[in-house]
């Protein structure tokens, strides 16, 4: 179901959390919600949950209003599902048992086929009767998602479901977890601080900063056209190169980029993958750091006016530390940050 | 840093009186039955059994139904007063069963000023508070803290998220309180009332005071009345057994604690309305009251009359005497689970790892069995102990050294190997390494240690009464004798002091409890 969130705010104590969220969710599609910690991220979800009432604005699951100034449906009635952070299974219930839990309302049977269709749709089978100390951290997620799946809830929200996991089992849950979201078709909202998680998981991507979401996007978009700074550096590697807007052009010590609204002084968002290295460019820079990275080379180089920036190199460009080289910029695209 | 033989040799030595008790009293089941025991069979035995059956499941029954629900109500509820009952509810462990006892014997006997007076003015009438009945409500009423306390604690840090969790599953928070947060506190709670249970068992204060037969009563009669060793041997044997299966109880409820995760986010209370918090407090108040403000306002009243008729130089020295006592056992006690935590964190023999815990179950066997369990095979090997406290201090050492080994224990598991290690890599020499890491680390367990058996062993009745040289008289024991013949008044004098006392290590006795959970 779809979800919505309009202009809600949150106050705890005198503090205020959350200042004014507005979201779109469209039914079926994966949100991902990342920033920096204490950012609101976590409160969001619980606003969204019923686990906090919000202090102002409109929350709609589908088309029923749950969070209002006046009115805030419990979270026991809903239906929504929330895998809360660190799982919070029941130590002292089977696996069975933690799936189970929110079925009582099915008849017998149905509520057997359901753990059975859980189980097996997780590829929890032949641990239902092992306690969640027993399961290893990949087992207890999916256990906890087979939980909060089970009573069919219209809307999943995730918290930071694989900060227990390292890295490897990571990036195969997050190719999995994608995968069984959309054949379920559930709406889903998760909110993590790693990008990559967030990348490989979202439909749209949000980034969230002092308890406001500074970008709700695609995350091509939110990687390319970032529209805040604060945006720009959070989510991939990048620097800001000094620039002067003059005669339709974007001058900077890299050279200069075509832009028919170039005018005054402003910044450039300079990714690594928009440095390229090429012999005949005039600007030479000087490596001052390397890491080989496999794929690929990341080179930190210094820009004759002192500054620092990143380039990515194929595998094969091995270069040494000391080493002056050409750089051009590859000028397909531009974010600018102008200067007030 | 003991030597592996020596590291051994502390565990065999502290496991000892442990085992010559349990040696001891089969043997003596294996003794035939004299004339005495026939006649205990016969008449007293079965009463005495069931008695105790019915004391122990009765006060386990109690303590475990009103510590919870305190305990439920200070950890999920927040209403005017909580901070205050959170604490407070702790101070009935300062009060001994037995001067409980005398206070609920003294002033609601029939004769008493207080009963009289009901009965005449009002009709009031009640059943004798010297019965079965009336023991149960007083060790109830001593023994509900533990249960409180370990529940609250284990209520406390069951974390929010679960309660959240549930909600988020449908439950209401009623629901979530009693499918999630209460089995997650079960064992807990088990575990505290098979403590309470063997505290039960072993009682003999408030039995003897309030003229109740069971089976350490019938002891101390075999013993004293009849002197029949071999007949308080037998009967020691029956509560050694009950005393096991209550221990492999507590033992089971604290093996399924340690898979219990707690922590996170603190709970949530729920705001009681003014009608509920009303309730709260007058529930909460009446039992604070009836097992805490009341005996002791009672004490002071009945203390303050007989003051200067009672604290002559004789009060002087049964506070002396209790004083030396409960100071030498306790310095006993903490130099010796000193020892002993330090040897089983070394690599010690297989045959001492496999003893080790019968060191510390000794707290499970009621003192007057440990009494007669060491008492007879040690006179018989080494006749020149009677009439010395040999036997008595090996006896309060097997008892309460639990009481001191626990926190030495939670001391030294925060002294991980590993720091010994990098203070050797540094260069550092033994005694350098005990002056500048471990006593440092260790002083705050060794003052908790020494306060909690302390107070325990000045509070102890059975063992000194049993083992003392004749006519050896301590704070204790003057209370247990003055309420014997009736002389409830001047018995509260020397009860103030134990109560003071008592007082003393209730906040390391706190820190301990939520350790254990």
């Amino acid at each position: 179901m779809r979800l919505e969130l309009r202009d809600i705010h949150f106050r705890r104590d005198a503090t205020e959390i959350l200042r004014g969220v507005d979201l779109q969710l469209k039914a079926g599609d994966i949100g991902v919600l990342v920033g920096p910690s204490g950012c609101g991220k976590t409160t969001t979800l619980r606003c969204i949950a019923g686990l906090e009432s919000i202090t102002s604005g409109e929350i709609r699951i589908g088309d029923r209003v749950v969070s209002s100034v006046d009115r805030c449906l419990g979270a026991e009635v809903r239906r929504v599902g929330y895998v809360l952070q660190d799982n919070a299974l029941f130590p002292h219930l089977t696996v069975a048992d933690n799936i189970r839990f929110g079925l009582r309302k099915l008849s017998r049977d149905e509520r057997e086929t359901r753990v059975a269709d859980m189980l097996a749709l997780l590829g929890l089978r032949g641990l239902e009767r092992r306690l969640p100390q027993d399961l290893s951290g990949g087992q207890q997620q999916r256990v906890a998602i087979a939980r909060s799946l089970a009573p069919q809830p219209d809307l999943l929200l995730m918290d930071e479901p694989f900060s227990n996991l390292d890295a490897r089992l990571r990036t195969e849950l997050v190719g999995e977890l994608r995968g069984l979201l959309k054949k379920l078709g559930i709406t889903t909202l998760i909110v993590t601080h790693d990008q990559h998680d967030a990348f490989g998981l979202a439909d749209q991507l949000g980034y969230m900063n002092d308890g406001r979401l500074e970008q709700w996007d695609t995350p091509y978009d939110v990687y390319h056209r970032p529209r805040t700074r604060a945006v720009a550096n959070f989510i991939g590697d990048g620097v800001m190169l000094p620039a002067i807007g003059k005669d339709g052009h974007w001058h900077t010590e890299l050279g200069n980029i075509e832009d028919p609204a170039a005018d005054g002084s402003a910044e450039l968002l300079l990714r690594p993958d928009d440095l390229l290295h090429d012999d005949d460019s005039p600007t030479q820079a000087r490596i001052v750091g390397r890491v080989f990275r496999g794929a690929d080379f990341l080179y930190t180089v210094q820009l004759p006016s002192g500054l620092r920036v990143l380039a990515l190199a194929p595998s094969h460009h091995d270069h040494h530390v000391g080493e002056t080289l050409g750089f051009r910029l590859a000028n397909d695209h531009l974010v600018v940050f102008r200067r007030d | 840093m003991l030597a592996r033989w020596r590291a051994s040799l502390v565990i065999l030595l502290a496991a000892a009186p442990a085992l010559v008790v349990l040696v001891g009293l089969l043997g003596a089941w294996l003794t035939p039955a004299g004339d005495a025991l026939q006649h205990q069979w016969r008449y007293l035995l079965p009463d005495a059994s069931r008695n105790t059956l019915i004391l122990v499941i009765t006060v386990a029954a109690g303590a475990a139904l009103l510590g919870t629900a305190l305990a439920a109500l200070v950890a999920l509820c927040d209403f005017p007063g909580r901070n205050f009952f959170s604490w407070s509810l702790l101070l009935p462990l300062s009060i001994p069963g037995y001067v409980l006892a005398a206070v609920f014997a003294g002033s609601l006997d029939y004769s008493s000023p207080l009963y009289s007076w009901l009965r005449e003015q009002l009709g009031w009438q009640w059943p004798s508070i010297r019965s079965v009945g009336g023991a149960a409500l007083v060790l109830i009423l001593t023994l509900f803290p533990y249960v409180y306390l370990i529940a609250r604690v284990a209520l406390e840090s069951a974390a929010q998220r679960y309660l959240e969790a549930a909600s988020l599953l449908g439950r209401t928070r009623l629901q979530a309180t009693r499918e999630v947060l209460l089995p997650l506190a079960l064992p807990a709670i088990l575990a505290a009332t098979a403590l309470v249970a063997m505290e039960t068992l072993a009682d003999f204060g408030v039995v003897a005071a309030l003229n109740v037969d069971t089976l350490t009563t019938a002891l101390y009669r075999a013993w004293y009345g009849m002197f029949s060793l071999v007949t308080a041997q037998q009967i020691a044997g029956f509560l050694v057994i009950m005393a096991l299966l209550l221990l492999l109880l507590e033992h089971r409820a604290r093996a399924s604690l340690r898979m219990r995760e707690t922590g996170g986010v603190a709970l949530q209370r729920r705001r009681l309305n003014p009608l509920q918090a009303a309730l709260a407090m007058l529930f909460a108040g009446t039992i604070l009251g009836i097992s805490f403000l009341w005996p002791v306002g009672h004490l002071l009243a009945w203390a303050s009359s007989h003051f200067t008729a009672d604290l002559d130089a004789r009060y002087w020295g049964y506070l002396a005497r209790s004083v030396v006592l409960a100071g030498l056992g306790a310095f006993l006690i903490v130099s010796i689970s000193t020892l002993f935590v330090y040897a089983r964190r070394d690599n010690v023999s297989w045959i001492a790892r496999g003893i080790a815990p019968l060191a510390t179950a000794g707290y499970a066997i009621p003192g007057t069995v440990l009494a007669v369990g060491l008492y007879a095979p040690l006179t018989q090997a080494l006749p020149w102990l009677q009439g010395t406290l040999f036997i008595l201090f090996i006896a309060y050492i097997t008892r309460f050294f639990a009481v001191g080994h626990a926190p030495m224990a939670t001391g030294l598991a925060r002294l991980p190997i590993a720091l010994d290690e990098a203070a050797l890599l540094l260069g550092s020499r033994s005694f350098e390494r005990w002056q500048k890491i471990h006593w440092p680390m260790l002083k705050g367990s060794v003052a908790a240690a020494f306060a909690l058996t302390f107070v325990d062993l000045m509070k102890e009745l059975p063992i000194t009464l049993l083992t003392r040289p004749f006519g050896f008289e301590t704070l204790a024991i003057r209370v247990f004798e003055l309420t014997s013949e009736g002389e409830w008044e001047r018995a509260a004098v020397p009860a103030i002091a134990l109560v003071l006392a008592g007082l003393w290590p209730l906040k390391w006795l706190a820190g301990r409890m939520s350790h254990a959970t």
